[in-house]
């Protein structure tokens, strides 16, 4: 059995484990089925979800608006934080601030957003940006901070420009710090996105959860979280792969 | 009240709690809380081009929550207008406030003494109220709600709340001036507006007893899928009812 094949059947084989626990412990009376949905009742939950076609189109859209959030804070968040890198004393100001930033619950001023970008896709993705790009833009600038200077030194001494320093070493050495930025930025901006959503009842799978807990339809509420996770698994897998193809051999 | 955190709650749609109570939430009514819709309107800006309720067909109007009051008279509104406006979940009074003054829905939802302020400015115009559906006058919209174990283990505690629930609705009524200062003071709003909220509900509409237009309700149930499937009046008198206190 291969590695990969071997890895993968152990998550498998986890997630496996939790639910015939929570099964178990459902059924023995000692959790509500009314307040988490017994992991059995989920198939059901799902073909009710696909009949009523609250699953490819609310799928397609908060994996829509987690891309766009999430691209735009890579666009923006990572020259921010090599500009914040290149200039240490701009570094050094700003970073306590962006970082303070950060704890901030940005979400909460989604009525003011909803004034400036009306009531639609780009006041949810604005959000998700919002969240994603102050992750981006620290772990970018202590991506580049990491970069072992003994391996600038070796580029310096080999009379490398500038330019050709950052793209043939410090960028490749910056990496992998970089997409942990980004995988952070995903995540964030997916948990706000979904809050959104929720919030204002537009969009995707948001939508969908609020309308199922107002209805309580507690499994198909459940559901609907699952295909958040799901969005979360394949937003987290492309970026693993795109991360092997940028990383130096 | 299903995890034991609360024992009673007043004023839910009661479509959402049929819904609740059929998927098995250990819940019962124990009372009406606003039959009839007189509380409710629905307004639009100063400059909107909407007029009354006949012009929104295809334009967008707010409801609280799926599955309450406001979604319950809203899709009434649309039934009797013959309209189909684009029904939105604008959320609490405040939100629904600022979506319609800053464009994002055409006409949105409220109840007295909010937003009379605006009224009264002559910056919003009101388009419809629950009144304009005459069906609603007999159709309980709103429930009081207890937790089937705080009616069973704390019976006596239940039925004394029950009563002081009626008897404070009686004193209201009883004593308009009195209630209206109190109203007035309590909400710092001027005794204009807290006359104008008194006279907004009706004393018939919040009467406790009866609930009235179940069948009507368990119809709009299965129709908006808070039910997933008919339940027949006289089965859904045993479940959904715990009237553990009623005046004689």
């Amino acid at each position: 059995m291969s590695r990969r094949l071997a890895t993968t059947l152990a998550g498998l084989a986890g997630v496996a484990a939790v639910a015939v626990a929570l099964e178990a412990t459902i059924r023995a009376g000692w959790i509500s089925p009314l307040i988490i949905a017994p992991p059995s009742s989920l198939a059901r939950a799902f073909a009710k979800l696909w009949g009523e076609g609250f699953v490819l189109q609310p799928f397609a859209l908060t994996i829509g608006q987690a891309f766009a959030a999430t691209a735009a804070a890579a666009l923006v968040g990572i020259p921010w934080g090599f500009w914040l890198w290149r200039r240490p004393e701009l570094g050094r100001a700003y970073e306590p601030w962006i970082g303070a930033a950060f704890a901030a619950p940005t979400i909460l001023l989604f009525p003011l957003f909803l004034v400036i970008f009306g009531r639609g896709y780009a006041t949810t993705i604005f959000v998700g940006f919002l969240a994603a790009v102050i992750p981006v833009v620290l772990k970018t600038r202590e991506a580049f901070l990491g970069v072992p200077r003994v391996l600038l030194a070796v580029g310096r001494s080999f009379h490398l420009s500038e330019a050709a320093l950052v793209r043939r070493i410090a960028f490749p050495a910056a990496v992998p710090a970089i997409f942990t930025g980004l995988r952070l930025g995903l995540i964030y901006a997916l948990v706000n996105i979904i809050g959104m959503e929720f919030l204002i009842d537009f969009g995707g799978l948001g939508r969908i959860v609020s309308e199922m807990y107002f209805r309580y339809e507690i499994p198909a509420m459940y559901a609907a979280i699952l295909l958040i996770v799901a969005v979360s698994w394949l937003f987290l897998a492309a970026l693993a792969r795109l991360e092997t193809w940028l990383r130096p051999r | 009240m299903i995890t034991d955190s609360a024992d009673l709650a007043v004023a839910n749609g009661i479509l959402g709690v049929i819904g609740a109570i059929s998927k098995g939430a250990p819940l019962k009514i124990v009372s009406a809380q606003m039959t009839g819709a007189a509380d409710m309107f629905w307004y639009v800006k100063a400059d909107s081009p909407v007029k009354s309720m006949k012009d929104m067909e295809g334009r967008t109007m707010g409801y609280s929550r799926p599955g309450s009051s406001t979604n319950l008279v809203a899709l009434a509104l649309s039934d009797h207008f013959r309209v189909k406006p684009k029904l939105v979940s604008t959320g609490g009074i405040p939100d629904t406030r600022t979506q319609v003054m800053s464009g994002q829905i055409e006409a949105g939802w409220s109840v007295p003494h909010f937003n009379f302020d605006l009224v009264s400015e002559g910056k919003i115009r009101i388009i419809a109220r629950g009144t304009d559906v005459p069906s609603l006058n007999d159709q309980t919209v709103r429930v009081n709600v207890a937790g089937a174990k705080f009616l069973t283990g704390r019976r006596d505690v239940a039925r004394r709340f029950m009563k002081a629930y009626h008897d404070s609705i009686e004193w209201v009524y009883a004593n308009p001036e009195k209630a209206v200062a109190f109203y007035a003071a309590f909400n710092k709003v001027t005794p204009a507006i807290a006359k104008q909220t008194y006279e907004s509900f009706p004393k018939a509409a919040v009467a406790p007893w009866p609930v009235k237009g179940l069948k009507a309700n368990l119809a709009e149930a299965l129709e908006h899928k808070q039910l997933e499937k008919a339940m027949p009046e006289a089965d859904a008198q045993k479940v959904l009812f715990d009237f553990v206190y009623q005046a004689q």
